[in-house]
């Protein structure tokens, strides 16, 4: 009979990747960011529905308000590229399946935070 | 899954085994409810900042904004608001939870079990404050 | 896709009903899961009434009361009936625990008695763990030292040292918390899970372990340990007392550290 070693593989001892610490890190450092920028954003632009475009644009107009709109969406993309990631290799299976799709999220979130960081920046622009 | 021949020496038939009950019959604990609401207020925050994302676009491109502006105030656009800043505030409690967890504090049971009871109230709380700031 | 639901015939279907003595003082229901891997049939929830006032006091005395006098045909493991073995898990009103450090009288009503969750089940309350033991076996747990020992003494520790183990070195790998951990029962081929853990901190955190920097290489995996999101039925599980889900979060945070 196998020892406790021997027999059919478990999973577990496959090389490890030795890149998940800076997932996990990456993970972090953005919700810190996030704790703040959130936060500071919902009573900033809460009720931004009630606002005219030009009042809205002038807001997001000013530096330190577009650096700050800017950093949430770097950040937020980020994040939810991570936190999903961690969600698809958790429940998609085969793991062939799973890796596709998280470099799909991947692709999605950098076209999200281009096109997000784009639109801050032409705002900016089109305040000159 | 496992390897479930049998040992050598013994019927070549393998032996019938099933799966024991597990989602079907567990008792979650209250912290297991607030890990499993992280993770759908998380997904939903996935669609949220894509819809983010393309109100900034309406907003630089200067067309469409009073049709989203219509949208948003519509009755169940208030709805969807409301609901995403609750899924929101949720996440950013719990997620500073997870966050101090990270860091080795509030291992305690007691600690674990108030923090996970506190995390709907705060995001109610957040909600609320957001609701009374925008009068 | 992982599978959420059981396989078909792996769902439970009612099962014998074994009426109480007469004369019962003090009846009570115990639902209890039985599977016979030899007839073709689904696994079954038989119910057995007990009279309380002749039986011991544990769910474990339950349990050796119906083998010896309603069902000889029921199957569990037990040996030390106090809490050291670990042989008696299970999963008793839908959390894990041991049978023997369990009074009944701590439940109000019916008990229901399955085996351990997400385990392939041998008979009755017996699942098979090998994988458990492989995954033990993956974090080397045992003492890896570099140095050659001191000719004329054992490898010595501070006190202060050694009180670092406590909470991480009585586990007696009953693996209560492995299967009431959901990212085990979804990932359990690859998610080392939080008893194989803890003893990897236990390992890591010991003064004369040598090899603490390999250790933590091999757990720098997307799978092995980062499967675990703290969602903690681990510590509120283990009937020991003890918390891997901290010592998973003290891997997480050395591992951190080590990167910035
Ligand atoms: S803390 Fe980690 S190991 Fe424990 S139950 Fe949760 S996910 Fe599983
Ligand atoms: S940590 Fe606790 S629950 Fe897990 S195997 Fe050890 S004693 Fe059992
Ligand atoms: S019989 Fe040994 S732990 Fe229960």
């Amino acid at each position: 009979m196998d020892g406790v070693n021997g027999g059919e593989d478990v999973g577990a001892r496959l090389a490890p990747s030795r890149a998940a610490v800076s997932h996990w890190l990456g993970q972090r450092l953005s919700a810190a960011l996030l704790l703040v920028l959130v936060p500071w954003l919902m009573f900033s632009l809460g009720s931004a529905g009630g606002m005219e475009l030009d009042d809205l644009r002038q807001w997001i107009g000013r530096p330190s308000h577009a650096l700050g709109l800017a950093l949430f969406f770097l950040a937020a993309w980020y994040h939810a590229a991570l936190g999903l990631e961690v969600v698809v290799q958790d429940y998609v299976r085969p793991e062939s399946l799973s890796a596709v799709l998280v470099l799909g999220v991947r692709l999605a979130a950098v076209v999200g935070a281009v096109a997000a960081v784009g639109a801050v920046i032409w705002i900016v622009a089109g305040m000159q | 899954m496992n390897d479930h021949s049998p040992p050598e020496g013994m019927s070549a038939q393998s032996p019938r085994r099933v799966l024991s009950p597990h989602l079907q019959v567990y008792r979650l604990p209250l912290n297991a409810w607030i890990s499993l609401l992280h993770r759908i207020t998380g997904l939903l925050w996935c669609l949220g900042l894509l819809g983010a994302t393309g109100l900034l676009w309406v907003v630089a491109a200067g067309q469409g904004w009073p049709a989203a502006q219509a949208a948003l105030g519509s009755p169940w656009g208030r709805v969807a608001s409301i609901l995403a800043i609750y899924a929101l505030w949720f996440h950013w409690a719990s997620g500073l939870r997870h966050l101090l967890f990270d860091f080795g504090f509030g291992f305690a049971a007691p600690v674990v079990r108030v923090g996970a009871w506190a995390v709907p109230w705060v995001a109610l709380l957040g909600t609320g404050l957001l609701w009374s700031w925008m009068g | 896709m992982v599978q959420f639901r059981l396989p078909r015939e792996a769902r439970p279907v009612t099962g014998r009903e074994h009426a109480a003595p007469e004369r019962a003082a003090r009846p009570r229901r115990f639902v209890v899961y039985r599977f016979d891997p030899d007839t073709g049939g689904p696994p079954r929830l038989d119910t057995f009434v007990l009279d309380l006032d002749d039986c011991g006091p544990m769910v474990l005395d339950a349990l050796l009361k119906i083998k010896n006098e309603m069902d000889a045909t029921l199957s569990f493991r037990r040996s030390c009936r106090e809490g050291i073995c670990g042989s008696c898990a299970m999963n008793i009103n839908g959390r894990n625990t041991l049978a023997c450090t369990r009074r009944i009288d701590a439940y109000p009503g019916e008990i229901r008695v399955l085996p351990l969750p997400h385990r392939p089940v041998i008979r009755d309350l017996i699942t098979d763990l090998s994988q458990f033991y492989r995954q033990y076996a993956v974090v080397e747990p045992w003492l890896q030292e570099r140095t050659p020992p001191p000719p004329d003494r054992e490898r010595l520790q501070r006190p202060a040292d050694r009180a670092r183990l406590v909470g991480l070195e009585e586990c007696i790998l009953c693996a209560c918390c492995s299967t009431s951990c959901p990212s085990y029962w979804w990932n359990e081929a690859r998610f080392l899970g939080p008893a194989a853990l803890l003893a990897a901190y236990r390992w890591i955190e010991d003064s004369r372990d040598e090899a603490t920097a390999q250790r933590l290489d091999a757990l720098d995996d997307a799978y092995r340990l980062y499967r675990c999101h703290t969602i903690m039925n681990c510590t509120e599980a283990c009937p020991k007392g003890l918390d891997p889900a901290r010592a998973i979060a003290g891997v997480k945070r050395l591992l951190a550290l080590r990167k910035l």
